[in-house]
Parts: C-alpha cells; sequence; structure tokens
C-alpha cells in the first residue's frame, strides 16, 4: 500500500446485501470492507447498482438482506439522517446546502450550538475556526452560499459532515462540475482527510481520477460485485474489462432502415450552448436510429433540449430537411416535425393529475377541434385508443390519472402523445431510465418499429448497451463535443473506452501522490 | 399494478363526491334544527344571496386550476359595479355592462401578465393590483355612494323568471358555461395541463403565458359580471363595495375541492362549495347564533376542506 495510513482495520464491513425493486434486482449479494483511512473507489457502469448500495448504507433504502458492521459494531440505519448522526455522511451530486443562508449557518444547520436556548454565535464561530484549523479549510464564514463557487460549496459539504465528526464520507462523483484546478484542491483535501483517519467512498466514472486519490477500487456490475483490486496494482484495461463484463453480442441484430443517400432530416451545424454543448454537428437521416451516449453532465441532454427548442442556441445551425430554422421555443419544433421525449418524464413529459387520454391528446390538440376551440372528447379518446393499443399500454381505463401508471407504462404516454403528432425526427432522452426490463424491451422495439415506418429516432442514453441495441449509428459525446462515431456491431468496450476518456495506454499504474 | 389503481378509484370517488356528501350531511342536519330551512322561500334565498359570490367564484376556479390566485377580484367588483351606475348617465344600461365586462377582462390581462411575463408571484401582483383598483373606485366614486335608478338594469338583480329570481337564472347559467369552457375547450384542457405541470405543458407546445393569463382574464370577466349583478342588486353602490369577497371566491372554490396547487378542479363543485358557504350563515341566522361564531366556523370549514386534501395529497 503506497503512502497513506491505510490500515487494515475496517470501518465498514458490508456482507451479502441483496435489494430488488418490483421487477429488477438491484443489489445481489454484495459483500465488501471499507478501512480506517481509505479512499475506495466505487466503481461500475450506469445501472450496476452503485447508487442502491450507498443508499442501502446509509438507510435511504432498506436493504431485503445482509448485515453491516459498522466501527465493530452491527447496525442498520433507518435514514440518511440517523446514519449522519453516527458518522457516515454522504455528498450528493445535488447540492443539498440552503443558498441563503451564511457557509456557517449551514455547516451548523440541525446541529446548532446554543447558550441558554439560544444560538451561541460565539460558539460556533469559535467551532468553526477550530475546524478550519483541523483540515485545512479557508472559507470565508459569513459568505451566502449562493455567493460562492460550486466547488467552494462541495467544499462546504464536506465540513458540514466534518463538524459532526464523520468516519466515512460517500462523495457521488464530487468533481462532476469542478474545473480541473478546484479538483485538485478537492484531492488535496481528500488526502488530508485519509491523513486524518476519514475513510471515503468515492464513486465515479472518471478513471484518471481513480488512479490519482484511491486505495482501492470495488467494481460492481449488475448489482453483483466483479472484484476488489488495490489501485496501485491494477490498470486501467484491466477495470474496464471488468466494468464491462462479456462482450454483448447483439444477438436480436435488425436490418437497418436508414436511407444514407437521402437528404438528412436534421442537421446541426457547430451547435453550442454552454456550458455543457461546446461544439456539436451531426446529420440524422430518414429512417435512421441515431444513438448517442456519454457520460453524465457530456451534454446529451442539453443537445435534446437545443434540438427541441427548450433552450436557444448560442451559435451554430440547425436544418430541417435542409431548410435553416429558428428554434425559440418548442412551438417551432414541434411545427418544424421534431418531439421530445425528455428524460424526466415525470417533471417535465406529463401532467400526472391529467388522465392518460388527455396526456396523449395534448400536443396535437389542435386536431380534436370542432369550431373555435371546442374540443371533441369522443373523438380524442378514439385516436388515443387507437395509439393506447398500438403501444400496449397497461392502464386501468383511459380515464385514469396518469399517476397511478408503473414508469414503464407512463414512459409509453409520453411516446404515443408524440406519436401523434406524426413527428418526422423523435428525440428520446434516458427514455428506458427507470423502468423494468419488459417495458425496456417492448421500447426498444418501438424504437425498431418506427425506423422501419419512416421515422428518425435520436437516441439518447448513458448505457452503451442499449445504444448498441437499438441504432444504426452511434455517436460519443464527451464535454460537450462528440469524440468519436462507430457502426452497428461495434464491441461495447470500445465505446466505453471512448466514453471514459481518450485513449487508454495498458497497464497505467502511475499513481500521482 | 391493481391495487393502487383500486384504492386511487376509492379515494378518488370521496375525493370527488366529499363535498357532496358534506353538503348533503349538513342540509339534513340544518333541516331538523330549524323548519323553515328547507322551505321554498328559504332555499331560493339561499340561492340568491349565493349568485354574486357564486359567479365571482367560477373565474377564481379558473384561476387557481392555472396554478395562479387573484385577490383583486373584490376591488374589481367595486370598481365595475361603480362603473356601471355611473356610465348609466351617459349610456344605457346594457352598452354600460359591457364596457365593465371589459375592464374586467383588461385587469385581468394585467393581473395575467404580471404572473406570467414579469414572474411575479400571483398572490402579490394581485395584491398590488388590488390596492390600485380600490383606489381607482375612490377616485371614480369621489368616496360617496351612486345611486342608479333603472328598472331594465334593476331586473339583473331583483327580477324574476316565473318564481325563480333572475340572479339564480344567471348564476346557473354561467356555471354551465364555465363548466363546459373547463372541461370541452382547449382553453379549459389547457388551464389544467399548466397547473398541473407547466413545464410539461410548456414541452408539449402550449403557448403558456398566453393561456395564463386567459385565465386571469377569466376571473376578472367573471368579477365583472358579480359587480353588475351587486349594483342591480342594490341599485347603488359604496366605495367598500365587495371587501372580503376575493376571499370567500376562493373559499367556494376550494372547498368544491379546486387544487390549491392547481391542475384540479370543477365549477359545478365550486357552485356547491358557493352554497354551502351561505348555508352556513343562513342556518346560523336562523338558529340565531352570533355572527361572530359564524365567522369562527366558517374558518374551520375552509381548513377541514383544504386539510383533508392536502393531507392526503402529502401521505401518498
Amino acid at each position: 500500500m503506497p503512502g497513506g495510513k491505510s490500515g487494515t482495520r475496517n470501518i465498514i464491513e458490508i456482507r451479502n446485501f441483496s435489494k430488488s425493486f418490483p421487477g429488477v434486482q438491484a443489489l445481489k449479494d454484495v459483500s465488501m470492507d471499507i478501512r480506517v483511512g481509505e479512499v475506495h473507489a466505487l466503481l461500475g457502469e450506469n445501472g450496476s447498482g452503485k447508487s442502491t448500495l450507498t443508499k442501502c448504507i446509509v438507510g435511504a433504502y432498506h436493504r431485503d438482506s445482509g448485515t453491516m458492521i459498522y466501527d465493530g459494531v452491527e447496525s442498520s440505519f433507518l435514514s440518511p439522517a440517523e446514519s449522519f448522526k453516527n458518522g457516515i455522511s454522504v455528498i450528493y451530486q445535488e447540492r443539498s446546502l440552503i443558498p441563503k443562508l451564511t457557509v456557517e449557518q449551514n455547516v451548523f444547520l440541525g446541529d446548532e450550538l446554543l447558550s441558554a436556548g439560544l444560538l451561541s454565535g460565539k460558539q460556533m464561530r469559535k467551532r468553526y475556526t477550530a475546524l478550519c484549523e483541523k483540515f485545512g479549510f479557508d472559507l470565508p464564514p459569513d459568505e451566502k452560499i449562493y455567493g460562492l463557487g460550486v466547488a467552494q460549496q462541495k467544499l462546504v459539504e464536506i465540513m458540514k459532515a466534518l463538524s459532526r465528526n464523520s468516519k466515512v464520507v460517500i462523495m457521488d462523483e464530487p468533481t462532476a462540475s469542478l474545473s480541473k484546478q478546484e479538483a485538485d484542491h478537492l484531492f488535496k483535501i481528500i488526502r488530508d482527510l485519509r491523513e486524518k483517519e476519514i475513510s471515503i467512498l468515492y464513486i465515479t466514472h472518471i478513471l484518471e481520477e481513480v488512479f490519482r486519490i484511491t486505495d482501492r477500487i470495488t467494481i460492481l456490475r449488475d448489482g453483483r460485485k466483479v472484484s476488489t483490486l488495490d489501485t496501485a496494482q491494477t490498470g486501467k484495461e484491466e477495470i474496464v474489462n471488468l466494468m464491462v463484463g462479456e462482450v454483448f453480442h447483439d444477438a436480436e441484430y435488425i436490418s437497418s432502415y436508414a436511407s444514407y443517400d437521402r437528404q438528412p432530416v436534421l442537421s446541426a451545424k457547430n451547435v453550442v450552448k454552454l456550458p455543457r454543448v461546446r461544439d456539436i454537428s451531426l446529420d440524422i437521416y430518414p429512417g435512421e436510429v441515431l444513438g448517442i451516449t456519454g457520460l453524465t453532465g457530456s451534454g446529451k441532454t442539453e443537445l435534446a433540449r437545443v434540438l427541441f427548442g427548450a433552450e436557444k442556441i448560442e451559435s451554430g445551425e440547425i436544418f430541417v430537411e435542409g431548410r435553416r430554422v429558428d428554434l425559440n421555443s418548442p412551438v417551432d419544433a414541434i411545427r418544424a416535425g421534431i418531439a421530445l421525449i425528455p428524460e424526466d418524464r415525470k417533471s417535465d413529459g406529463l401532467v400526472l393529475l391529467l388522465e392518460v387520454f388527455k396526456n396523449i391528446t395534448l400536443p396535437a390538440i389542435g386536431e380534436f377541434t370542432v369550431g373555435p376551440g371546442l374540443l371533441s372528447v369522443r373523438r380524442e379518446y378514439v385516436k388515443s385508443q387507437e395509439y393506447h393499443k398500438r403501444l400496449n399500454i397497461r392502464s386501468a381505463s383511459m380515464n385514469q390519472q396518469t399517476k397511478y401508471l408503473s414508469g414503464g407504462n407512463q414512459q409509453k404516454v409520453v411516446i404515443a402523445k408524440w406519436l401523434l403528432t406524426n413527428p418526422k425526427l423523435l428525440i428520446m432522452d434516458e427514455a428506458t431510465q427507470g423502468i423494468d426490463v419488459k417495458a425496456k424491451s417492448e421500447i426498444y422495439g418501438i424504437v425498431r418499429e418506427l425506423a422501419e415506418s419512416g421515422f428518425s429516432v435520436l437516441f439518447i442514453s448513458s448505457e452503451v448497451q442499449e445504444v448498441l441495441r437499438v441504432s444504426d449509428r452511434i455517436l460519443v459525446t464527451r464535454d460537450g463535443e462528440i469524440v468519436g462515431e462507430f457502426g452497428r456491431g461495434t464491441r461495447q468496450d470500445e465505446i466505453l473506452r471512448t466514453t471514459l476518456g481518450g485513449k487508454i495506454e495498458s497497464s497505467n499504474r502511475q499513481v500521482v501522490r | 399494478m391493481s391495487n393502487p389503481g383500486a384504492s386511487s378509484k376509492i379515494t378518488g370517488f370521496l375525493g370527488k363526491y366529499k363535498i357532496l356528501i358534506a353538503f348533503l350531511v349538513l342540509i339534513i342536519v340544518i333541516s331538523f334544527m330549524t323548519p323553515n330551512f328547507l322551505s321554498w322561500r328559504n332555499i331560493i334565498n339561499v340561492f340568491r344571496q349565493s349568485s354574486i359570490i357564486g359567479i365571482m367564484a367560477i373565474g377564481a376556479t379558473f384561476v387557481i386550476i392555472g396554478g395562479g390566485f387573484d385577490i383583486s377580484v373584490g376591488s374589481l367588483l367595486a370598481l365595475t359595479a361603480a362603473m356601471v351606475v355611473g356610465l348609466q348617465s351617459y349610456m344605457h344600461w346594457f352598452p354600460a355592462m359591457l364596457v365593465v365586462l371589459l375592464v374586467g377582462a383588461a385587469f385581468g390581462v394585467a393581473n395575467g401578465f404580471l404572473t406570467s411575463k414579469i414572474h411575479i408571484p400571483p398572490i402579490i401582483a394581485t395584491l398590488g393590483t388590488m390596492t390600485i383598483i380600490r383606489g381607482i373606485v375612490y377616485m371614480y366614486t369621489g368616496g360617496y355612494p351612486l345611486y342608479v335608478d333603472s328598472e331594465g338594469f334593476a331586473f339583473i338583480g331583483n327580477g324574476y323568471v316565473g318564481p325563480v329570481p333572475f340572479p339564480i337564472i344567471l348564476l346557473l347559467a354561467l356555471v354551465a358555461l364555465g363548466q363546459f369552457i373547463l372541461v370541452r375547450t382547449k382553453f379549459g384542457r389547457y388551464s389544467c395541463a399548466i397547473g398541473g405541470n407547466k413545464e410539461a405543458a410548456r414541452l408539449s407546445g402550449v403557448k403558456v403565458d398566453f393561456y395564463i393569463i386567459m385565465t386571469f382574464v377569466m376571473g376578472g370577466v367573471m368579477a365583472a359580471m358579480s359587480g353588475v349583478v351587486y349594483a342591480s342588486r342594490l341599485l347603488s353602490v359604496t366605495p367598500l363595495a365587495g371587501q372580503g369577497y376575493e376571499l370567500d371566491a376562493i373559499a367556494s372554490a376550494v372547498i368544491g375541492g379546486t387544487s390549491v396547487s392547481g391542475g384540479e378542479g370543477s365549477v359545478l363543485r365550486t357552485l356547491i362549495g358557493a352554497l354551502l358557504l351561505t348555508m352556513i350563515t343562513n342556518a346560523f341566522n336562523l338558529i340565531g347564533i352570533d355572527l361572530y361564531v359564524q365567522y369562527v366556523f366558517k374558518g374551520l370549514v375552509i381548513l377541514a376542506a383544504v386539510g383533508f386534501d392536502s393531507f392526503y395529497k402529502a401521505r401518498s
């Protein structure tokens, strides 16, 4: 073990964790240890069980079976609040600070120091200063959170964790929105924490970081633990192979309906929407399913929103069937024949309070009017019934409120509502997120059928496997640019490597300290 | 899968009809306590007393369904009532009525614009316009009551068609129209969609800002209509007219099950809510309970109606 104080005493021992959700076994018999004062990387593709595992550790989910020994005692935390109190804290990707309070107020939120029943500013300042000195922080205590940069906000969250004497800090992609320098600063802090015998479970996609700061690596795949390795004794090649597992063979190879000799349905030329879309050009052809994959934060979702007019581009041009279009709002995009199935169907895709058929007819409601603004509910009903059947939507009735449907059926309602507008191009952003296996494969089927009947589909997903499964051609985004183009039948690991970044020299063992 | 469906059906049924059930229970209880309660005269009385708030509440229902709130409608009632009286010095009552309906629509546009385009929270935006409109009422009336004497105009508030007072017929007709607009027109559907999920509606190509403004226009026009009925009923208007009416209108809508967070509601049930509120006052008067106690009881009814809803929503 190079450097550090990481001994062999374990702070957390996880034994045989299992957790299932309706239709999915998210964790299968996972066991792992976290040592005192080590930085332990948790790696795996999207959906491999990383976040389920951490949620089971802190009690956000209740595991179906398995035991956990924390600091020598068998423990089961009922909530993240309880585990936080006991010394396990999580730094989530989303910030969880209160923007209008100051740094110090946030650090002590929920654990304010009192004297005679009143807030004691003096005591808190004393403790704040002590905390800063001990861990080498240098943040102005009276600054409000909204005045800080993202990196400083991350540090405040870490301070908050340390103020409760955390022994374990779980960090979920902590560098996701940090600049290189900010990330370097964070790594320095992480090393300091390790010196102070604090253990860190470090979740990331970025392999460079893993080799820079972690001591050991645990890899999950499909809810199972694949392996735990010493960072110093492995290389990127080995890790990628372990993450991907057996290479997926495109068993359901389907014929392509793309007509590459025709004019593209949509072309984007040097489209920019900072910070996430830096410079993207692409062509989508009639009948083509164009897959786009890349890590979370690589610009996929923002690209989808820009192509749908949900956000305006800063520069560049978009052409629909050769004609230049200005997409200032979704109305413009819909008129141009573009539809978007958004990443978050509950907040952006559906009006959950409305009945199924009303959701289906919402974008194309103009087609069901008799006279000025007057709706023919009967015709709406008949038409949506047709799509209801065609997409095999399972709901008690067309009059059921959409909120009572399962995730997969909700997603089909979103697809139905856009098919009704008869678009030339359907953009699907993470269309299978959070839905069960059966509904997933039904959605793949729908995508292929759409291509067969001449529609074009832009299929955006961070799951390489499913992109491979439905796409005729695949683009990889990284840092807001397209960094690779692949045909069908490409090996999964090849694409995964491109998403993870750059060329990977084998047996890269240098560990920067 | 079938489980949540079944339970949703039951809670859906209770949710939809609980107001009707409460209404019927209250009628039965009160009719045992006061023999006069179910007399034709008293029933007609309750309906007529509900007509002004009821008409205003139709508009409030649209505004709340669309995700907004409008507390300026009480002031707007005063302004439109004063104007429809004042304008009759220059013109026939009918064009005067059309003018004040337009005034109501104009303030609706203003309220809608302030909330949707300037992004002022609806309660604050309409707090501002409420104060402005009340000021205009004082300027318009000079602070004195206005009187009118026109038989044709008086018919709106005091006339009868057969045995039924005209304001009741007007109320029922407007409720029917409002309900029709809500369930059978694009505007009504969009109001529900925007109140239910503004972003999803926007991404579905709905011109969100325009339709939010339209819900406020509906609120303004209905307030103006209630102002016309008010002026006609009393044949006079003081500058203080309509104070607190906006709260009764909002209360009618929420007692009738309109979701305070938007997206759900029904004009028919708002009517029942308005009748229920009036009935409580009416019954208390018949029984002879102090006015002060009535306020407390009305407040409890509002809290019970909204509390029931909010509590179960938060739990599910």
